[in-house]
């Protein structure tokens, strides 16, 4: 047998995408059949830098056939097809060892990841039969979203890797593809069956961005669908599901998934969107019964649509929520740590456990405790507990965190480790870090925590020259002013500086976040902070003398200090039946 | 014809009990069985007064044997029993009458009131019992302890009939706290009990008065095993159903087990939504757990609920006065003033005899900052004219360090007989505290050597000449103190209080009792506003006593508004222990007092980060930006009165 790989493409107009699919499979395949089917643009020269197969198909209307024609000029004893607007994942999965198999297997399903449309939410797997053998019955079939036929289901494995990642295309290249296959769909309307044209007409819909167009195809595709079509059918229900949410209509969703589940009743995915159906109407009680229900599923079997973790960890962390809210915050923090022993990965549990614990224990507390839990051990989940326990107020804390993987300057930061020093009451450490920093084009937040702790270890000169360094960039100006007020209340006592009104905003904003840095300093630093003392001290009278808008400004932080204040206590006590004196966080 | 009612009843040793039993009972009934256990007192003879019959019965440790023995004896068409330390409340009788007269009932649940506490202070807690039937001699009763006969009659008679006659009401003395220390009651039915459970194990009424049992002998988590056995798998019309449950709550709570005892108050509401009890209870453990949020909404739930039937044996106070006031305590917790007041005011209307909601209104109001405020407030609230009630508050007022108006209430109510001299002492220190040192010494030199209050009014004699600074008086009265013999402690102190200031080592080390004295007295010398004395008085202190006991020290001069010498001791302190937040929290107080704002905002900070339980806390910090904001609009109008604009900038910002 040929163990060699090809990888088929047919493409057109795809030359910002094509080089990142076509490097990601460097080394994984030994020969590249590109068809191009009339690119208007540099597709074709890019494809030519990668491989001499490239060839041309006249497009008719049928990406089917296309394929087929690559297919054709493939030597490959295997195929592995992918588009322009994916990319291999060679790091998590082999593909030589799928062809050396010993099971027979002459057919792969491989995952698919698809990232989600921006909005943070974990993507979806779900299986594509991608990864054949040559010359041995395998062929596309369908028009439009050719499938290449399952022709002995005996032979067709499901590989847990390598994975495809899909890249969502840019908004208007993406409406026009869709645009297009709508047409194209509409009109294949005799050729495809009719519950998959539904389906594929959803999908189009609903990429569109018109879900109330989508529903009906979907509806009328899960009736039709059976069982046997389970690749199909299973992303149609969640399709339904998605459109039906979109749309509000959160009952009849909810109605969707009871019957659902009796059909299918150890699927996961099922039993998970109820729950977060009833959660998002609130009713959680109801909404903790599906989710426990949901983890006594383990996974599904393979050709099941499954979004890894509605079996686990996603469980564990909706029923911390649904307990969060019902005001049961041991139980919330139990689940929470479930979900993070799972999969340490999803840090979305590790938000919410942190404002939990941090209310039940104080900051030392929950450092501790985390510290036990291993939650320190990781470089993203200590950079992420680093940036919440400085956004807490604890700068000395989030300086902790890193300590382990020794200040990593590499680490998924929102701000640099140095600041936490500076906070933590460490201006020489802070110093220190800054060093190591390429010094040329230090973003002015980061200029500023410069400055300050030259200021505070009393060079004041250093920092002069730092923030005049910063005044010649146009972007830096604002900032550059309201270093120099820092550094002459620092070194005079006052600051006769007046910045010009359009500055005025700008170095005022930069002067407050300094002071509430210095307050956090204050009041949790163990060592001298004086300095701080003196900066907070002035730099507040400064304002309060600058401008009626300055003073509204301090006044507006006053008055957001009171309000992260009494969110923390409601979020310890609750509404407390009204006895808070003034509702918290209102003036 | 008129039925004839017979009263049966078993006693031993209850002289003390059986009379007012007795006469609450003439007229109502017609005979009178008294089958005596062995008693060695008077009971017999005074039963026999009123004109019993008595009958002697060698006590075999089964309660049923004795009552029917009773009942063999009784001839009336209507039995009645009751215990000796029980009465029938008055207008009672004539009900009993009315109904015996009638015919399609064949007994009777009655109105019990247990009372609770002890004498001077009793609570009511009302519940159904069975004890009037008709005269069978088939109807007798059953089990060893917890005598039955309900379900007796129901055996014999399948027809018969019960129905609730609450206008006849029993009144209980059992359960006073005299009453059962007396008689070691409790040892001897938990013996009982245990035996016959042995036998018949499925007896769940039985295992539940072994739970209550157990309860009353503090033995918490006995009880809370056997209580929860007994509902296990218990039919929920059982009228007993609340009262298990309600001591399963309460033997959990006591045994300190939060967790389960939530958990019985959850499933509890399910079934009996409107159980005031269970969300008291609720309220109770929420709130010694912390969640004062959880603690708030359950007392709340509590005070909305409608009443329950009488079988309920609901605890007094529940939906009302209990409630309010732990209302005010959380409130107070929220350092919402407002609401405190608002609810002790509740708590004492529901019920003028409860001195913690009276204590707590007192307080708040500040007396000894604002008396004549206080004085007035107190009048409209409540009437206080007889003299004991003006010496209760003029002792409150006292306990409050509000010298004047204690004094005022104290004379007031001085009109009673005063054995002890203490009242005398009480208006001695009220004088001194207002400088009218010739006058308190008057009444101090009329207490003799004979009253055990005599050292401690020497004691005030001498503090009298020391703030007067007659320094030889007061070391003739410290020889005198010294001959009648002062604990080590004691001693110590009036050495201090003596001591020649600047000369030699401080060297008076106290212990917990001697400084408790000594706090006392730099209160008072403080109040007077002699801050000389008092830091002479503490300069005489070790190093290390007055660090140990900085807290305390600081605490007192916060109190008198001392705020340099209070943040002086604060620091030494905070030194000692950087973690504590009662340190820190009063600390930011002062800072907050001398508008060191952003010092505060420091303090109060790290306060709440030692202990983020308080709300107070935040509360603080909250209100101490509001405070802030307001200061910098000050600065502003002084800096800028320009024109509106400039201040509608602030107006804008304000309104975001």
């Amino acid at each position: 047998m040929n163990p060699d790989i090809t990888l088929v493409m047919i493409v057109r107009d795809e030359e910002a995408t094509l080089p990142r699919c076509l490097e990601s499979v460097k080394g994984a395949v030994d020969e590249i059949v590109i068809v191009d089917t009339g690119s208007k643009d540099r597709t074709v020269e890019t494809a030519c830098r990668y491989t001499p197969g490239v060839y041309h198909y006249p497009w008719d209307g049928d990406f089917a056939a296309a394929r087929n024609f690559a297919l054709a000029r493939a030597n490959g004893g295997w195929i592995l097809s992918l588009d322009a607007d994916e990319e291999l994942d060679p790091a998590s999965g082999d593909l030589r060892a799928l062809t050396g198999n010993k099971d027979g297997y002459e057919a792969y399903f491989l995952p698919l990841y698809n990232r989600a449309q921006g909005d943070g939410s974990p993507g979806q797997y779900h299986y594509v039969l991608r990864f054949f053998r040559n010359g041995c019955g395998y062929r596309f079939q369908g028009s439009i979203h050719e499938q290449v036929v399952v022709a002995y289901p005996e032979k067709t494995g499901v590989a847990a890797g390598p994975l495809i990642r899909h890249h969502t295309g840019g908004g208007r290249e993406r409406n026009r593809k869709r645009g297009r296959n709508l047409k194209l769909l509409q009109r294949a309307a005799g050729e495809l069956p009719a519950p998959f044209r539904q389906y594929y007409l959803g999908v189009e819909w609903l990429a569109l961005g018109r879900p109330e167009r989508a529903l009906p195809c979907f509806e009328q595709a899960l009736r039709q669908l059976t069982d046997a079509q389970l690749l199909f059918r299973l992303p149609a229900l969640h399709h339904l599901l998605s459109c039906l949410t979109h749309l509000n209509r959160l009952d009849e969703a909810i109605c969707l998934c009871l019957e659902e589940c009796r059909r299918y009743p150890f699927y996961s995915d099922v039993l998970f969107a109820g729950g977060l159906l009833l959660e998002t109407k609130g009713e959680y009680a109801a909404a903790v019964k599906w989710f426990q229900e949901a983890l006594q599923c383990g996974r599904p079997p393979a050709l099941f649509y499954h979004l890894e973790g509605t079996e686990s960890f996603l469980s564990y962390f909706h029923l911390g929520h649904c307990y969060e809210q019902m005001g049961d915050h041991r139980q919330a923090s139990g689940y929470y740590c479930r979900a993070l022993a799972i999969n340490p990965d999803y840090i979305y549990p590790l938000y919410n456990l942190f404002l939990l614990t941090l209310v039940e224990k104080g900051a030392v507390g929950t450092f501790e405790c985390f510290q036990r839990a291993g939650y320190l051990s990781g470089l993203k989940q200590s950079a992420l507990l680093a940036d919440l326990f400085f956004e807490a107020g604890y700068p000395g804390l989030a300086a902790a965190c890193l300590e382990a993987h020794g200040d990593s300057l590499s680490a998924p930061l929102r701000q640099h480790p140095a600041r936490f020093h500076l906070y933590a009451g460490r201006p020489e450490q802070a110093l220190l870090l800054f060093g190591r920093l390429a010094i040329a084009g230090g973003d002015p937040s980061s200029v500023t925590d410069e400055v300050v702790a030259l200021i505070l270890n009393r060079d004041f000169t250093a920092a002069r020259s730092r923030a005049l360094s910063l005044w010649r960039r146009p972007d830096g100006r604002s900032e550059a002013l309201a270093q120099l007020v820092l550094i002459s209340l620092l070194e005079n006592g006052h600051s006769g500086l007046r910045p010009e009104k359009n500055r005025e905003a700008t170095v005022v904003r930069t002067v407050l976040t300094v002071v509430e840095y210095c307050l956090r300093a204050l009041s949790t630093a163990d060592g001298e902070t004086a300095r701080y003392r003196q900066l907070t001290e002035r730099a507040v009278e400064w304002l309060t003398g600058l401008s009626p808008a300055s003073c509204a400004a301090l006044r507006c932080y006053l008055l957001d200090r009171a309000g992260a204040a009494g969110k923390l206590a409601m979020l310890k006590f609750g509404p407390a039946g009204g006895f808070w004196p003034c509702p918290a966080g209102r003036p | 014809m008129e039925p004839k009612i017979s009263l049966c009843m078993i006693v031993k040793n209850e002289e003390q009990n059986i009379r007012r039993c007795l006469k609450s009972v003439a007229g109502a009934v017609d005979e009178i069985i008294v089958v005596d256990t062995g008693s060695t007192d008077a009971t017999a003879e005074i039963a026999r007064e009123y004109r019993a019959r008595v009958h002697f019965f060698p006590w075999n440790d089964n309660f049923s044997d004795a009552r029917n023995a009773s009942l063999d004896l009784a001839s009336g068409d209507w039995i009645l029993f009751l215990d000796a330390d029980e009465e029938l409340a008055a207008g009672s009788g004539e009900a009993l009458r009315r109904l015996a007269g009638g015919d399609a009932v064949d007994g009777y649940f009655v109105q019990i009131i247990n009372y609770l506490g002890s004498e001077g202070y009793l609570e009511p807690c009302a519940d159904l019992v069975f004890r009037l039937f008709r005269n069978h001699k088939d109807y007798r009763f059953r089990g060893s302890i917890h005598e039955q006969i309900v379900d007796v009659i129901l055996e014999k008679n399948n027809r018969a009939r019960y129905r609730a006659a609450e206008e006849i009401v029993i009144l209980h003395y059992g359960y006073l706290d005299r009453q059962i220390a007396e008689k070691g009651k409790i040892d001897r039915n938990l013996t009982l009990l245990k035996r016959e459970l042995a036998a018949t194990p499925g007896n769940r009424l039985l295992r539940y008065h072994y739970g209550v049992e157990l309860y009353r002998a503090k033995k918490y988590k006995e009880a809370a095993e056997q209580l929860l056995q007994a509902a296990q798998g218990i039919d929920p019309q059982t009228i007993y159903l609340p009262k298990l449950l309600r001591h399963i709550v309460l033997s959990c709570y006591a045994a300190c087990e939060y967790a389960p005892a939530l958990d019985i108050i959850r499933q509890g509401l399910e079934l009996f939504p409107h159980y005031a009890d269970l969300y008291y209870y609720g309220g109770m453990i929420c709130f010694d757990r912390g969640e004062y949020g959880r603690a708030v909404e359950f007392f709340q739930q509590a005070l909305a609920t409608p009443g329950q039937p009488v079988y309920f044996a609901s605890f007094y106070g529940v939906r009302g006065f209990r409630a309010c006031y732990q209302l005010g305590r959380l409130a107070e917790m929220f350092l919402n003033e407002d609401e405190a007041m608002r609810y002790y005011v509740l708590s004492l209307r529901d019920n003028p005899s409860f001195l913690p909601a009276l204590e707590s209104i007192i307080r708040l109001l500040r007396p000894r900052e604002e008396p004549a405020y206080a004085k007035k407030c107190l009048e409209q609230l409540c009437d206080f004219c007889s003299p004991g009630a003006a010496l209760l508050l003029g002792r409150m007022f006292f306990q409050q360090q509000a010298y004047v108006p204690a004094l005022e209430y104290l004379e007031r109510g001085a009109t009673e007989g005063n054995p002890d001299g203490e009242i005398s002492l009480y208006r001695a220190v009220c004088l001194a505290q207002q400088r009218r040192f010739l006058e308190a010494l008057r009444i101090l030199d009329s207490f003799h050597p004979a009253q055990p209050l005599y050292p401690l009014a020497r004691m005030n004699q001498l503090l009298c000449f020391w703030w007067q600074g007659k320094q030889r008086k007061a070391k003739d009265l410290a020889k005198e103190l010294f001959a009648l013999g002062l604990s080590p402690d004691t001693e110590t102190v009036v050495t201090l209080l003596i001591g020649t200031p600047g000369k030699g080592k401080p060297e008076a080390a106290p212990g917990e009792g001697g400084m408790a004295l000594l706090l006392d007295i730099l209160a008072r010398t403080l109040d007077l506003g002699e801050n000389e004395l008092a830091s002479r008085l503490l300069e005489g202190l070790t190093t290390d006593c007055r660090r140990q006991n900085a807290v305390a020290v600081g605490r007192i001069y916060h109190r008198y508004g001392y705020l340099d010498a209070a943040e002086h001791y604060l620091e030494i302190d905070r030194h000692e222990h950087p973690d504590c937040a009662e340190t820190l929290s009063l600390l930011a107080e002062i800072k907050e007092k001398r508008q060191e704002y952003l010092a505060a905002v420091e303090l109060y900070q790290r306060a709440l980060a030692v202990d983020p339980g308080k709300p107070q806390h935040y509360m603080r910090l909250i209100r101490l930006y509001e405070k802030m904001r307001q200061s910098i609009i000050q600065k502003a109008e002084q800096i800028f009165p320009g024109p509106d604009d400039a201040h509608k900038i602030l107006q804008e910002a304000a309104e975001k």
